[in-house]
């Protein structure tokens, strides 16, 4: 399974629309077997939209993201979790142990 | 004490129509306003203690944030325009202004930053659109404007109208228009393309066929007539039918009957016809191509559609329109035109009309990677036409093949050859004062007849 997370030196990126980096993690039976970044580039939704449809993500982990630019990614069949904020590494460990949806990791005004 | 001024304070930013936050030297915000609330939809007890980025996702939040460059460098940042995503995930327009936060002793203890909603103004520029916009029709041209009167008129009566105008001129709109505001709008709008079928199927088509009139014609088939039962019939491109044909349709108007093909019986007709055409109907009168009995049928009102480069007044309000269909369509944040490339488009004579200028800006946000369409953004055809339009003018020492100062030039030439010279009539068509005209005037080197403009003026 591979998750992504957007990232701003070592946090959660505030909003995915306009992140610029994205950390992807492949994972076996909960545990993380190797790891890659992606530069986002594209500035337009559509565009970004595709770039992250091509790098095959089942996971996006991220903070504010507009209903559009979700609405697009959950069409393309990847599972969208928002409203997260914290370190990117915290936030990695608590998804792989199913711990994430804690509320110290919620943005405020995340709407459950 | 320190209580009763802090409860002041509160008050005092609650008041504010303006959101206001401040934030201290770790970004966490320290207070928070009830615009601020409203605008983010995030709660002031939620926000109080957490970080910024947390509750303004801004869009400059990672790379560029304003109250950063302010707390840095001591200046501060005012009006600048940016989106947040609010917590609907509603991305909102707004602009900040940012300022530092010093103590008694003149030490930087944080920052402050207001920001206002600007989706009221959107929603201003909207409502000043709608004032220029008749159903799905938009323009601020007097004769337009004049048309539109008249269609409010005309819409209530079952007239029969033509509409006469160049292709892209928008006649299909102005036919549904017509239809949508006429009491038979709870009926159907069939439309049919005269030009685009042949004479015998045109002729099945509109009147449609019984089971036996021909080869094939295994069951009755109701005709576009019978289909537009208590609503409105378009006929496009009527000045292309056959004169067999024009007698037939010259029945249905003066009788309100017709017979199907292959049937003994007529049959009622209850539609209202309006018909279009981008040829000079009373030409083809003249030159008998077109019956000049069915001309006056059709001809109880007649609306010319004036060609695009007659309303060039036009062009911004329809590419606002355009950008913002396309816009959505393609999920981009473009803003607009840089001044170079509108130049261009205010320049360009538009042979393909509205249509013409659609199809230049769909181009145009679909190769667009940024939020403002630049010159090289524009289809490559529209910037040779204009290329080879400034090669076939007089050369002038100077003076580049092809730059922004000739665009501007030739439209200004252009807009006084129209008003007969005269330059308060241009500046007005222009939208710019006439001093403004005159000193451009000057700058460009433009030689203007010597009469006098305002003794031609109408």
């Amino acid at each position: 399974m591979r998750i992504a997370v957007p990232i701003w030196e070592d946090k959660v990126s505030p909003l995915l629309d306009t992140a610029s980096k994205l950390l992807i993690i492949e994972s076996e039976t909960q545990n993380e077997v190797s790891r890659f970044e992606a530069f986002l580039l594209e500035k337009d939704i559509p565009r970004r939209c595709h770039f992250i449809q091509g790098l095959n993500i089942n996971v996006l982990i991220c903070g504010g993201v507009s209903r559009q630019f979700s609405g697009m990614l959950t069409a393309s069949e990847i599972k969208v979790i928002s409203g997260i904020s914290g370190p990117a590494e915290d936030v990695l460990d608590a998804y792989l142990k199913g711990k994430l949806l804690d509320s110290k990791f919620f943005m405020p005004g995340r709407k459950n | 004490m320190k209580q009763q001024i802090e409860n002041y304070t509160q008050i005092i930013i609650d008041s504010i129509a303006d959101g206001v936050f401040t934030v201290d030297k770790d970004w966490k915000i320290t207070s928070y306003n009830r615009a601020a609330e409203k605008i983010t939809g995030i709660g002031k007890n939620e926000a109080i203690g957490r970080y910024c980025w947390e509750v303004f996702k801004a869009s400059i939040c990672e790379q560029r944030c304003s109250l950063r460059q302010t707390i840095e460098s001591g200046r501060p940042i005012v009006n600048q325009p940016i989106f947040i995503v609010n917590s609907n995930g509603e991305r909102i327009p707004i602009s900040i202004s940012t300022a530092v936060l010093k103590d008694a002793n003149g030490t930087v203890v944080g920052g402050v930053e207001t920001f206002r909603d600007l989706s009221d103004i959107e929603e201003l520029r909207k409502e000043l659109t709608s004032q220029y916009s008749f159903l799905d029709i938009i323009s601020k041209n007097k004769d337009m404007q004049r048309l539109f009167g008249m269609m409010e008129l005309i819409s209530e009566t079952d007239a029969t109208i033509l509409l006469e105008g160049e292709s892209g001129t928008g006649k299909e709109l102005f036919a549904k228009a017509i239809h949508s505001l006429s009491p038979r709008k709870k009926g159907p709008m069939i439309t049919v393309n005269c030009g685009a079928l042949p004479d015998t199927l045109l002729e099945s088509e509109l009147f449609g066929y019984k089971a036996g009139a021909f080869t094939d014609a295994k069951r009755d088939k109701p005709g576009r007539v019978a289909l537009a039962e208590n609503g409105t019939l378009f006929l496009d491109e009527i000045g292309d039918i056959s004169q067999l044909l024009q007698v037939r349709l010259l029945r249905v108007l003066q009788d309100k009957v017709y017979e199907p093909l292959g049937s003994t019986k007529s049959e009622k007709a209850n539609v209202r016809i309006v018909s279009a055409t981008n040829k000079n109907l009373e030409d083809l009168v003249k030159k008998g191509l077109f019956r000049d009995d069915l001309y006056y049928r059709i001809n109880v009102v007649k609306l010319v559609l004036p060609p695009l480069r007659k309303r060039k007044e036009d062009i911004p309000l329809l590419i606002d329109r355009f950008l913002n269909k396309y816009d959505k369509l393609c999920g981009k944040e473009i803003h607009g035109l840089s001044p170079e490339a509108m130049s261009i488009l205010m320049a360009h004579n538009f042979p393909g009309n509205v249509r013409e200028l659609e199809n230049i800006i769909e181009y145009a946000t679909v190769v667009c990677k940024n939020s403002l369409i630049k010159i090289e953004n524009l289809p490559e055809n529209l910037l040779q036409s204009l290329d080879r339009r400034n090669k076939t003018a007089p050369p002038k020492t100077g003076e580049k093949a092809f730059s922004l100062e000739a665009v501007e030039k030739d439209f200004i030439r252009e807009t006084l050859r129209k008003n007969d010279w005269n330059r308060k009539a241009a500046a007005a068509q222009m939208g710019v004062h006439p001093s403004t005209l005159w000193r451009r005037i000057k700058r460009l080197n433009l030689e203007i007849p010597k009469q006098n403009g305002r003794s031609r003026k109408k």
